[in-house]
């Protein structure tokens, strides 16, 4: 009988110390678990991006203040002309309706023409217009100002389309060997086709293809050679 | 004496429990001590992050409002002569073009987001993410079909934009967004949605053998923003000779 009772005592004992002990855990678990580190590295990265937005702003405002004082001025002076085609060539500049001279790299990307075939068939070792797009972009990231593929200049509204046989930029036919021309850090420009990882260097050392890249201080890009029609677009007006 | 062993096994082992349990405990505690709580860390950041959209969105306005100032300004002497109004238009036109005036048109709106059960929770990320350059397609299938304007997520795709995959979202523009993604384009809506609808295109591949959720719809009007960064060449000069290579 006294066996028993002591037994009981231990068993109840154990329950209770098992109670306690998963309510314990349980509340630090919450304490700990609601938020995953991860998260806060997501946050912390929202918040240096709504950081660098906020300084591009700011300069942007300082920009139109500038160009409002000019825009003022130019308008009791009356050469008001003068201001807006200096406008004029800053758009187009950057539009890509401009010659372009400056530091960068030539990127030549060619097809693998070895005799053995590096993948499962001949497809996989010629240049894609996949390619072409991720190495553009990876260009973009580093900063290049000014694109041209073999003397198509790369607009913001360049298809590079598969064509069969060919890749098709801004309309024309384009054949390999592909041969790109970005303005911008030698260095940068040079990095994002080498670099470990980057699309360039995948294709490089997996594929197989040929590319080259030369860093130069004086590239030339011609600008696009044709007329700008927008037959859809209309400007939203504000406050009107 | 059987008892008595009994008695001091049990004793031992609460001991044992007794150590491991306060260990335990303090353990979580100095943790949790010397890295604040994670819960409210967040919060902190949580704070931090809306105080600074709320900053954002008033330099926004105040941007649009010294914008729209100058226009006035602009369209004011327009009317002065036809070589002034001739001039003004051109800008606008390449402005629209490039990216600084927001617009509106016909065109499509196209979403696309990832398979349901492809992102595993904690372990990767989402499978549009990882394989962006889908989305490099598709913008280039738009473009093909004559596209005059573009923006994903809200943001303008411009000559400029770069698609850069950062941990478990994209940066575009700067601009970090994660799945759904949302492109809309302004051109010839029947155009646009045929040419993505070809069949072994990139959205036949992405529907049928990846399995995404795509949606395209034809618009009447489609609105889009304008590019907000500042973009300035630091490299590029304009070409002095007129030699081409």
């Amino acid at each position: 009988m006294k066996k028993i009772l002591g037994k009981a005592i231990i068993f109840i004992m154990c329950v209770v110390t098992g109670i306690f002990l998963s309510v314990q855990l349980r509340q630090n678990n919450e304490w700990n678990q609601l938020v995953t580190l991860s998260s806060i590295e997501d946050m912390k990265n929202e918040i240096s991006n709504t950081q660098n937005q906020i300084s591009n702003i700011e300069k942007i405002i300082e920009k139109k203040r500038k160009e409002l004082k000019n825009i003022k001025s130019a308008v009791d002076e009356g050469n008001i002309s003068e201001v807006l085609e200096k406008e004029l060539k800053k758009v187009k500049k950057i539009a890509g309706y401009e010659d372009l001279q400056g530091p960068g790299v030539i990127i030549k990307i060619a097809d693998n023409n070895e005799r053995y075939i590096v993948g499962q068939e001949a497809a996989d070792d010629i240049v894609h217009d996949r390619d072409i797009l991720n190495i553009l972009n990876d260009l973009k990231m580093a900063g290049a100002e000014a694109i041209s593929i073999k003397g198509q200049r790369v607009l913001l509204n360049s298809e590079i389309q598969c064509g069969g046989p060919i890749i098709r930029i801004n309309g024309r036919s384009l054949t390999n060997p592909f041969i790109i021309h970005a303005i911008g850090d030698p260095k940068l420009l040079y990095a994002a086709v080498n670099a470990p990882n980057t699309t360039g260097y995948i294709l490089k050392n997996l594929y197989k293809l040929e590319i080259k890249t030369q860093p130069s201080d004086n590239i030339i890009i011609s600008k696009h050679r044709g007329d700008l029609n927008l037959k859809y677009l209309k400007p939203v007006k504000e406050g009107e | 004496m059987s008892d008595f062993k009994s008695k001091i096994a049990i004793i031992v082992v609460s001991i044992i429990l007794g150590i491991i349990l306060s260990i335990q405990l303090k353990t979580l505690k100095k943790d949790s001590l010397n890295s604040h709580f994670p819960l409210q860390r967040n919060k902190e950041l949580a704070a931090e992050l809306n105080k600074l959209q709320e900053e954002n969105n008033k330099l926004v306005n105040q941007a649009n409002n010294l914008e729209d100032k100058i226009r006035k300004y602009e369209s004011n002497v327009s009317e002065e002569s036809d070589y002034i109004n001739e001039l003004s238009k051109e800008l606008l036109k390449y402005r629209m073009f490039s990216g600084y005036e927001k617009l509106y048109g016909p065109g499509i709106v196209l979403s696309i987001d990832d398979p349901e059960g492809e992102v595993i929770y904690g372990e990767d990320t989402s499978f549009l993410v990882r394989n962006y350059q889908y989305l490099l397609q598709i913008i280039s299938y738009l473009n093909a079909t004559e596209a005059e304007a573009i923006s994903i997520n809200g943001l303008r795709y411009t000559a400029y934009s770069e698609f850069l995959r950062v941990d478990e979202h994209l940066s575009i523009n700067g601009v970090s967004v994660t799945p759904p993604f949302e492109i809309k384009a302004i051109g010839d809506p029947d155009k646009l949605e045929s040419a993505l609808n070809l069949k072994g295109g990139i959205i036949y591949k992405l529907k049928n053998s990846y399995d995404m959720d795509i949606k395209i719809n034809r618009k009447k009007s489609v609105n889009i923003p304008k590019y907000t960064k500042k973009k300035e060449f630091r490299y590029a000069e304009p070409a002095t000779n007129s030699t081409n290579p």
